[in-house]
């Protein structure tokens, strides 16, 4: 049950936590050694007059201070947020190259934490329903596999399978490269999910395993309760018990591990997307990091707080709808 | 889970205590099976190197050549053996495994019992600091720390252990708070002995077996987390580890040459070790835990 | 005359759990009937098997547990342990139904109670949502809860309210048999009694047979028309309520009847029975209680008593009765 006050006091912790993020955002890369420009200079081997012109054209030469009020001007006052000009993709202002990776990587990460979660889910239940049997120790082996393993490593095997072996499904980028497409028609979305299965799958079948075991342990230990006692007693089916009773009350911890769990998902997009060169965020910020483009390094560490921030105030409320016993 | 008595072992009973439980490890079906293996990577560690056909960052046959006899798995894109890189690749995972598993051993142990012990302040700012690192997302942040500091293993070491250590210092902190104030702690206490004293030789033996148990499991992660970060290509091209092979793998363009020892190998190393290392996980919650043991 | 056939016949039951120590025999041979339209109090202390043998009586033995041998027979037809799984579940409820122990852990704090209530009656009957409200409202005002209180969850209820919803819930589907499991234990005195005036009215209205299982003996002597006293896995004494109180045979009855505190008689000294039942997985030889019981002599060692029939309608497992 909720309350305008709960609802209040969350969004107010989420905002002063966003704002902590974006000073921090400003803060540490000029905490780092060596400036922005220097990387830019050294490689190009850029004579002293033309770095300083370089500087000036960055906003780099002013003090700090004015840099800083500048920054929070152009960040959090201003819409869109003025992140600059790219350094390495000059001259397409980071906030335009932002926003188109970020929905491959929303359409990637939120189609997979569906499934992952519905995966998880019913695994988790069928180990329960079946324990003891070859089932359970079949996909408890599987998760346990699955959490031996490295993400990426998934994903390869994957394209190894489908993509090179089978040729199945694409392995690289998110539409097929050689052809353009005007607007959003039947053609470009088909090709969307059709780029999409690989990079979809490696995410679900790399996450599902913890959502797996916990839901089983859930379930388990849900089952030992006395009211699943007492609704067998009443004569309630032993499917209606799995599903109505033991899965309601099991899935709720489970819904508690998918908060935790945004920061670890928006870690394992970016390697999905690495392998499969999908132009999401995770690439983006990866090529910005490796290539120090600073302005694109801040825009990209933005837009992942503001979604890591987001996505679990969401993940909070939504949880108080579903577990009568909380109240705010 | 801790297996805490009534009052503190002397130093001969906890001796004979560890023996007792290594045994009862070896004893157990899943837990031999995990410290055979692990026994297999580190002697594979250890004396690899030595066995290794060639010189894992040398040129010596063609490239993108199918395992052989002469290259048991085949070559990579540039002609170096890849039986030889998976070999020597296996001391510097190792390491850096176990390296990182220590520091976030020691660490987090150091900061859970802190924060438990003296609770008040100090433990609000450590469990608020502790909880931002836990929150924060860390892949993209270690990919900027490491690009910063620069490649080599050591800094992969750090970055890995930064992030590693909050989970472990939460968990000490929940066993210390639920030991902290068993009555032979007070007693100990009641009779002079002085804080750190109290911490490390009354609190910590109890709160050992947890420890124990958590750090062998962050190996794992720290093993998962190297190959991350070295896939990305951030890891140390002259101490090539198992997920350098695999970064290798992906720029070399092992898929368009058809390159699946090249992939399956390292990746099933890793696979083998983490399973080995759960099992080994399992079986020392099941012997710690008597309770979960089936009738 | 041909009577009717009583409304529950056990004989021989038998449950074990498989405990590390070994088989722990909770049930260890006890045979009962239940007229019908007749309460039974079952009786004794805490581990002496009587809620076990509750569970058995709807095939509710999880394991470790396993009811080993014996016959639950209802209404003289219904053999409960043989019944098919379909048969079994469309039997329990209907027929006979049971109020645990601790209202609070049997019901699902996620659903409301009205929710549970109906869900009773839907796994039995094919009844349209309207209905369904309606029979649960009956229901609650039946017990002295307002209807509108059906939306609220098990945790927004009081104590008392809880055990009354129970009893609603149980009632819901008329059954034959109510088994009752301590229901006043975990409430506090005033409220106990109003929930026993409570299922004293309802077993007068609706005709139910019951069986009352606690160890409050107070509450039985005010309610059953029989109790039967069991120890360590058995029955050691039947006999109606009256009899039991005023002439019990058992020693063990009797201890039972002596340590009740004398508010009315003041100035008597509180008395227990001293020692504590044997462990249920090494049962000595001889008669169980024979540790405890003043008046043991030689054949209590050796040999274990069974029940006997003393006079109609008593009977008691005890070698100084039946010589």
């Amino acid at each position: 049950m909720i309350t305008a006050r709960y609802l209040a006091r969350r969004s107010l912790n989420a905002a002063i936590t966003f704002v902590i993020a974006v000073v921090l955002i400003f803060v540490v890369p000029r905490l780092m050694p060596g400036s922005p420009t220097d990387q830019f200079a050294s490689q190009y081997r850029l004579p002293g007059p033309v770095v300083a012109e370089l500087k000036a054209m960055f906003g780099l030469d002013q003090p700090i201070q004015t840099q800083f009020i500048l920054y929070l001007k152009n960040v959090l006052f201003t819409f869109p947020p003025n992140f600059g000009l790219s350094y390495n993709f000059y001259p397409s202002t980071v906030w335009s190259l932002l926003v188109y990776a970020l929905p491959w990587t929303i359409f990637l990460l939120g189609t997979s934490s569906v499934l992952t979660a519905l995966l998880g889910v019913v695994l988790g239940m069928a180990s329960a329903w079946y324990r003891g049997s070859k089932l359970e120790a079949l996909i408890s082996s599987a998760s346990m596999f699955m959490l031996s393993v490295p993400f990426f490593w998934v994903a390869m095997i994957l394209v190894l399978i489908f993509g090179v072996f089978f040729r199945w499904f694409p392995f690289s980028g998110a539409v097929s490269p050689s052809v353009v497409y005007h607007g959003i028609s039947i053609a470009f979305i088909l090709d969307v999910l059709y780029h999409a299965v690989l990079p979809v799958l490696t995410l679900t079948i790399g996450s599902f395993a913890s959502y797996t075991l916990i839901m089983k342990d859930n379930m388990v230990a849900t089952l030992g309760e006395d009211y699943i006692l007492t609704a067998e007693a009443k004569g309630v089916t032993k499917q209606d018990i799995m599903v109505k009773h033991a899965a309601r009350n099991a899935m709720l911890p489970v819904l508690t591990l998918f908060i935790l769990r945004v920061g670890f998902m928006v870690g394992g997009s970016i390697l999905t997307e690495t392998v499969f060169s999908y132009p999401g965020i995770g690439l983006l910020l990866y090529g910005a990091v490796t290539g120090l483009d600073y302005p694109l390094i801040q825009g990209a560490f933005f837009v992942l707080a503001l979604t890591v921030i987001v996505s679990t105030l969401v993940a909070d409320i939504l949880y108080t709808f579903l577990d009568p016993r909380i109240k705010y | 889970m801790s297996r805490s008595t009534g009052t503190p072992g002397t130093k001969r009973k906890r001796e004979l205590g560890i023996v007792t439980f290594a045994l009862d490890v070896w004893n157990h079906k899943r837990g031999r099976i995990g410290v055979l293996i692990v026994a297999f990577f580190v002697g594979l560690a250890l004396f690899g190197p030595l066995i290794s056909p060639y010189n894992p960052y040398a040129f010596v046959a063609r490239p993108y050549l199918q395992p052989s006899v002469e290259h048991l798995l085949g070559t990579d894109g540039i002609g170096r053996d890849l039986l030889s890189q998976l070999l020597w690749g296996s001391r510097i995972t190792l390491l850096i495994g176990f390296v990182v598993a220590v520091s976030v051993i020691i660490v987090g142990s150091a900061v859970g019992l802190a924060a438990a012990y003296y609770g008040g302040l100090i433990d609000e700012l450590l469990m608020r600091f502790t909880d931002e690192l836990m929150v924060l997302p860390s892949l993209p942040l270690m990919i900027w720390l490491a690009t910063m500091l620069g490649q080599n293993m050591w800094n992969t070491i750090l970055v890995l252990a930064i992030f590693g250590w909050p989970s472990m210092a939460r968990m000490v902190r929940s066993e210390t708070l639920s030991i902290k104030n068993r009555p032979f702690v007070d007693a100990a206490r009641v009779s002079g002995a002085g804080d750190l004293s109290l911490m490390t030789r009354i609190i910590l033996p109890n709160v050992a077996p947890l420890i124990v148990a958590n750090g062998i499991l962050s190996i794992i992660g720290a093993i998962l987390g190297e190959a991350s970060l070295s896939f990305l290509g951030l890891g140390d091209p002259f101490n090539m580890s198992w997920g350098t092979i695999l970064y290798f793998a992906q720029i070399e363009g092992a898929f368009y040459n058809n390159g699946w020892a090249w992939i399956l190998a390292p990746g099933l190393s890793i696979a083998s070790i983490g399973m080995a290392i759960t099992f080994i996980g399992t079986a020392i919650t099941d012997i710690a835990n008597p309770r979960l043991r089936s009738a | 005359m041909t009577a009717q056939p009583p409304e529950l016949e056990v004989s021989d039951l038998k449950v074990s759990f498989m405990a590390r120590r070994g088989e722990v025999k909770a049930v260890d041979d006890v045979s009962f009937q239940v007229a019908r339209g007749e309460i039974m109090g079952l009786a004794g202390e805490s581990g002496c098997g009587k809620s076990t043998t509750g569970l058995a009586v709807m095939r509710l033995i999880k394991p470790p547990g396993k009811i080993k041998e014996g016959k639950v027979v209802f209404e003289g037809d219904t053999d409960v342990l043989s019944l098919a799984e379909e048969q079994l579940r469309l039997f329990r409820w209907k027929k006979v139904s049971m109020v645990f122990q601790g209202a609070m852990n049997s019901l699902n704090p996620v659903m409301t109670v009205g929710s549970q209530i109906a869900e009773a009656i839907n796994a039995h009957e094919r009844v349209g949502d309207k209905e369904v409200q309606e029979r649960v409202a009956r229901l609650l005002e039946q017990v002295g809860i307002d209807a509108p209180r059906a939306r609220d969850y098990p945790h927004e209820f009081s104590g008392g309210m809880r055990q009354r919803a129970v009893i609603a819930m149980a009632l819901a589907l008329n059954p034959d048999l109510l088994i009752a499991d301590e229901p006043t234990t975990a409430l506090d005195v005033v409220v106990q009694k109003q929930i026993l005036d409570l299922m004293i009215d309802m077993q007068r209205r609706l005709g139910l047979s019951m069986i009352f299982i606690t160890h409050d003996l107070v509450a039985l002597s005010e309610f059953s028309d029989k109790v039967s006293v069991m120890y360590a896995g058995r029955i050691v004494e039947v006999a109606a309520t009256r009899d039991l109180y005023e002439e019990p045979l058992h020693p063990y009855t009797q201890g039972l009847l002596e340590s009740l505190a004398g508010i009315a008689t003041p100035g008597k000294k509180l008395w227990s029975i001293p020692g504590a039942p044997p462990d249920l997985a090494s049962i000595p030889k001889g008669c169980r209680f024979r540790a405890r019981c003043r008046y043991a002599f030689d054949r209590c060692a050796v040999e274990e008593p069974e029940l006997l029939k003393v006079k109609d309608g008593r009977a008691v497992a005890c070698h100084l009765v039946n010589r």
